[in-house]
This record gives C-alpha cells, sequence and structure tokens, in this order.
C-alpha cells in the first residue's frame, strides 16, 4: 500500500479562487480508468458507456442533474453497490492498471484502499478514538502508541484535532454535524486509502462546516485521487480541477474545471451550469 | 430602502399567525367522536389496571411477612422463598438458552433477509409467537418429561419457558438490526470492514438498547409465565436441590395459580404474597431496562 507522501503541503489553496496548476507542465498520471462501464439496477440501465480517467493527485468533480448517475458511477469504484441484489456493472475499472472488477478480488482490501464518505455523516457508534481507529484496526496491528498516532494525524489532516484533543474517548455521535463529517473523513484517510470518494459530502452540512471540507479537500488532494460528487456548482468550480458532467447516465463533458465552467462545448453542459434545468 | 428594511424586519420578528379557519361540521363530528372514544378506552383501561393493581398490591403487601422471603412453603401455608428461588432459576435459564439461539437466528435473519431459509425461520418465529403458552407445556411434558423421562425438572421447565422466549428475542434482535441507519452499514463496509466485523462491531452496539429491551420483556414474560411449567417444571415445597432433571421445582405463578383456590385463608394470603412478588418483578424488570439504556446512552 502506498504510504502518502510526507508533510510536503502545497501553498495555501484559497477555496475562492480558482488557480489551475499548469496542467501541461505538471504530468498527470490517471490513477482511476474507466473503460465501457456500464450498470445496469435490475432492467434499468444507470450507467451507459462510461469512458474517463480520474487523474492522481487532482480533484475530480461529477455534477449532473438527481438521477443522472453520478452517485452510482462513485459507488462501482469500490463496488459498494454489491451489498445490494439485482445490481451488475459490465466494463473495466483499472486502478493503477489492475482491473478492480475482476471475480474473486479481495472487496475489503479493494474498499481499504478507495475510501469513501457519504452524504450523511455516520459516525460509528462508539468514541471519537476509536472511529478513527477502527479502519486501521482492520488491516494493521500497531502498538498503542503508534495506533495513538495515526489517530492524532488523522484528526489533524481533517482539522478536528485542536475540537476534539480533549475528548478522544467520548461518544462520536455527540459531535456536531461538520465535526461529525470531518470525522468521517479523517476515518477515511486513517487507513490510508489512496483514491478517495466524496458522495456530496457538504449537502447535509452550514456554510461554515462547508467551507471547512472544501479547504480539506483542497488540502488533501496532494495526497490523493479524490472524486466528489456535488450539487453545489459554486462548490464544484472552486474545489475540482476537472469536471464531469453527466447527464442521463451518459458523462456529456469532461474536462478542466476552468473550461467546463467558462466554455463548455456543449450547450447541455451550458445550460445546467447556468441553472436553466436541474 | 424602506422595501429592504422591510424584509429585514420581517425576518427578525416572525409574522402574526393567520387566524385558523374553521373547520367544518363534518371534521369537527369526527373529531369530536375520535376525542371520545379514546378518552372513554383511556377511562376503561385506567380503571380495569387500577382495579387490578389494587386488588394485588393492597392483598399482597397485607399478606406479605418476613416469613414470606424466609421459609419455605408448608402445605398451604408457610413462606415462598423455594417459590422466589424458583422462579429466579427457571427466568434466568431460560434467558441463558434463548438469548444466544434467538440473537443468532435474528442476527441470521436480518443479514439474508430474502434467503430461503430466512423465510422460513421468519415464519417458524411467528408461528412460535401464536402457539398458546399450555401446549408449549404439553409438548414439553410429551418429550422432555416422559420420553426423555426428565421427570418434573428444572431443566424442562427453563426449556420450555426458553421456547415461549425464544421468537421475542429472535424478532427484537432482527427488528433492532433492520432499524440500524443503512448509511453506518455502508460506511463501515467502505472502510473494508468485512461481514462479521460489520455485524459485531457496528450494527449489533448501534441496536443495543432495542435488543436488551426485547430480552428484558423475554425475561418479563417468562417471569409471568404459568402454563409453560405446569406440566415441566411441577411444584416443590422444598429449596431446588440443584439437579437439573429429576427433581421438581417451585415457582411464584404455580402458587397463584394453585393456593387461590384452596379453601384455606393462608393459602390466599400466599398467592396474593406471590401475585404482588411477581408483578413487582416485572415493574423491577423495566426499571432496570431504563437503567441500563439510560446509562448506555451516555
Amino acid at each position: 500500500m502506498n504510504t502518502p507522501a510526507a508533510a510536503s503541503k502545497p501553498p495555501e489553496n484559497d477555496p475562492q479562487n480558482v488557480t489551475l496548476e499548469p496542467a501541461a507542465a505538471l504530468q498527470v498520471a490517471d490513477k482511476v480508468v474507466m473503460r465501457d462501464l456500464n450498470f445496469y439496477y435490475g432492467d434499468f440501465q444507470a450507467l451507459k458507456n462510461i469512458n474517463l480517467s480520474l487523474p492522481d493527485r487532482r480533484v475530480t468533480a461529477f455534477i449532473g442533474p438527481s438521477g443522472c448517475g453520478k452517485s452510482t458511477l462513485l459507488r462501482t469504484l469500490n463496488r459498494i453497490y454489491e451489498l445490494y441484489p439485482d445490481m451488475r456493472v459490465t466494463g473495466e475499472i483499472l486502478v493503477d492498471g489492475k482491473d478492480i472488477l475482476e471475480p474473486g478480488l479481495d472487496l475489503n482490501r479493494l474498499r481499504a484502499k478507495i475510501g469513501m464518505v457519504f452524504q450523511k455523516p455516520t459516525p460509528f457508534p462508539m468514541s471519537i478514538y476509536d472511529n478513527i481507529a477502527f479502519g486501521i484496526r482492520l488491516y494493521e496491528k500497531l502498538p498503542k502508541s503508534e495506533l495513538d498516532g495515526r489517530v492524532e494525524s488523522a484528526l489533524r489532516r481533517s482539522a478536528l484535532w485542536k475540537e476534539v484533543k480533549n475528548k478522544l474517548k467520548q461518544s462520536g455521535l455527540r459531535l456536531s454535524g461538520g465535526q461529525q463529517q470531518r470525522l468521517c473523513i479523517a476515518r477515511a484517510i486513517a487507513v490510508q486509502p489512496e483514491v478517495l470518494l466524496l458522495d456530496e459530502p457538504t449537502s447535509a452540512l452550514d456554510p461554515i462546516s462547508t467551507q471547512y471540507i472544501e479547504e480539506l479537500i483542497a488540502e488533501l488532494k496532494s495526497d490523493y485521487c479524490i472524486a466528489i460528487v456535488t450539487h453545489n456548482m459554486q462548490q464544484a468550480a472552486r474545489s475540482s480541477d476537472y469536471t464531469a458532467y453527466m447527464y442521463l447516465g451518459k458523462i456529456v463533458e469532461f474536462g478542466e474545471t476552468a473550461t467546463i465552467f467558462s466554455h463548455p462545448r456543449e450547450k447541455h453542459t451550458e445550460d445546467y451550469i447556468n441553472g436553466r434545468f436541474g | 430602502m424602506s422595501h429592504a428594511n422591510e424584509a429585514f424586519r420581517l425576518t427578525a420578528a416572525p409574522p402574526p399567525v393567520p387566524r385558523v379557519p374553521r373547520f367544518p361540521l363534518r371534521r369537527r363530528i369526527f373529531s369530536i367522536a375520535g376525542w371520545t372514544t379514546t378518552a372513554l378506552a383511556l377511562i376503561l383501561l385506567t380503571a380495569a389496571m387500577l382495579g387490578i393493581l389494587e386488588m394485588v398490591f393492597v392483598r399482597g403487601i397485607g399478606a406479605l411477612v418476613p416469613a414470606t422471603f424466609t421459609t419455605i412453603t408448608q402445605g398451604t401455608g408457610g413462606g415462598l422463598l423455594n417459590a422466589i428461588e424458583g422462579t429466579f432459576v427457571l427466568s434466568f435459564g431460560a434467558l441463558l438458552l434463548a438469548v444466544p439461539f434467538g440473537m443468532a437466528a435474528g442476527i441470521y435473519i436480518s443479514e439474508y433477509r430474502n434467503g430461503w431459509w430466512a423465510k422460513t425461520i421468519r415464519l417458524l418465529a411467528d408461528v412460535l409467537v401464536g402457539v398458546p403458552s399450555i401446549v408449549v407445556g404439553y409438548v414439553g411434558y410429551v418429550t422432555m418429561v416422559d420420553w426423555l423421562g426428565w421427570n418434573f425438572s428444572v431443566a424442562a421447565g427453563a426449556i420450555s419457558l426458553a421456547v415461549m422466549s425464544l421468537p421475542y428475542i429472535c424478532r427484537t434482535t432482527e427488528m433492532a438490526l433492520q432499524q440500524v441507519p443503512g448509511d453506518l452499514r455502508e460506511a463501515a463496509f467502505a472502510l473494508g470492514a468485512g461481514e462479521s466485523q460489520v455485524i459485531f462491531r457496528i450494527c449489533l452496539p448501534a441496536a443495543l438498547r432495542a435488543i436488551l429491551t426485547g430480552i428484558l420483556l423475554a425475561l418479563a414474560v417468562s417471569v409471568g409465565e404459568t402454563a409453560p411449567l405446569l406440566y415441566t417444571a411441577g411444584w416443590s415445597n422444598y429449596l431446588w436441590d440443584g439437579k437439573m432433571t429429576h427433581s421438581p421445582v417451585g415457582y411464584l405463578t404455580y402458587a397463584i395459580w394453585t393456593f387461590i383456590s384452596e379453601p384455606f385463608a393462608s393459602a390466599h394470603q400466599l398467592a396474593y404474597a406471590a401475585a404482588f412478588l411477581v408483578m413487582a418483578l416485572v415493574l423491577l424488570v423495566h426499571l432496570a431496562a431504563r437503567l441500563v439504556f439510560d446509562r448506555h446512552r451516555r
């Protein structure tokens, strides 16, 4: 498993001000590659022939009207859809060149490598410390001191440490909504995944908490390949490097966020971004 | 500018509540009829309950003497120490058997909801709830007391009680697990947890309160059962000798059932004392449940 690069943080990203790095100069590697991906709920086809790559150490936003397949697409990437019956995928999803849709793959290991944060905060019914330690303990047997360190660094990275360092034994359920969501992000990064999937992570949060999370995303992208589903256009524009616009299970347009928001190729994309439908 | 001020003022102080329009006659009639029926039902139930409580508590407390707790039954008099002990032994014995099996079955039918096995187990559990307790007692008599030759015994009584409480524990466990938010399960799976880790580390702790309620209710039911024990535990005037089979045991509900129909005042005293003790025990179990939950929440 890759260990995220040490603390060489990028200059503070101002989320209000999208500054695209010189993408041409930096070679951007594709972390996740989807090829001819189709997804079916029973007879209904929710994803149609998706061909898309998620670059490493970049944030890719998925936007589009409700029911367009954004969340479904995210849920194929860690195969969480397999918890439910009657769901089927065809095509390929390559992570570092290896097809994760192969039968016989260790799903638990896959999911440990591809973290996910959900729309509603989902703290486990245990202490703040154990919430973070839960995922680490699944795959690593660490001495107490080392585990403490991992918990602390996950909480620091998710900007929660200052607020909870004196009450790590307190139940995670007693935190506020925004804190709970940061706890969930801390929990996800504590297991040192390589890809982070964020499914509308701020839609249940107040503006201040939303801002925290967006700053967090900007901070985290130095280490992870991040995919975020959002209904919030400003959020997509602020916090992503690339944007995919989806409609009726298809990728209508994909490109650098600045381009998509200023000069979309498709009329459809432009209409959606400008709020003419959706 | 005045417009903007207006808007600001309105958000600061909410507009006056509009007057509630009178409902049409039909709705008012239905409303009055509904409230009246509800009130009557409440009065009826409260009166019945208070009547029972009054009788049991007044006569029961009157019948309680220190000897009730310290001496065993002698003929139609004496104390209830043997019955109190027997009720505890039988009820906890039943729990000891029913909790692991009931919870295991509940977890199974919750996790594999739509499988053929799960559907069968769920159906059987529902059928078992509907089986009259006297039938459970009789089946216990035929199989354990007679066929296996255990005679009236703690084992036969506790197993019969366990059969009674098994479906409650199974179904409450299932329902409690179903009430655990699906998001929580997904989140645990998304971290790479396996099925057993998700069930035992996440879902069960989250459902613990509800499951404990079910177990304590099952305990309360066990304490109050008579019929399954009549044919299986028998009755004994003496303290339990510790043997699982070949040795009948006393219990409180038997004392109520038998001694109330004896023509002796001393027997009636025992019956009322036993009734009081059963109700007090059930009440205690419920209070204990509350206490446990409040602790758990904190």
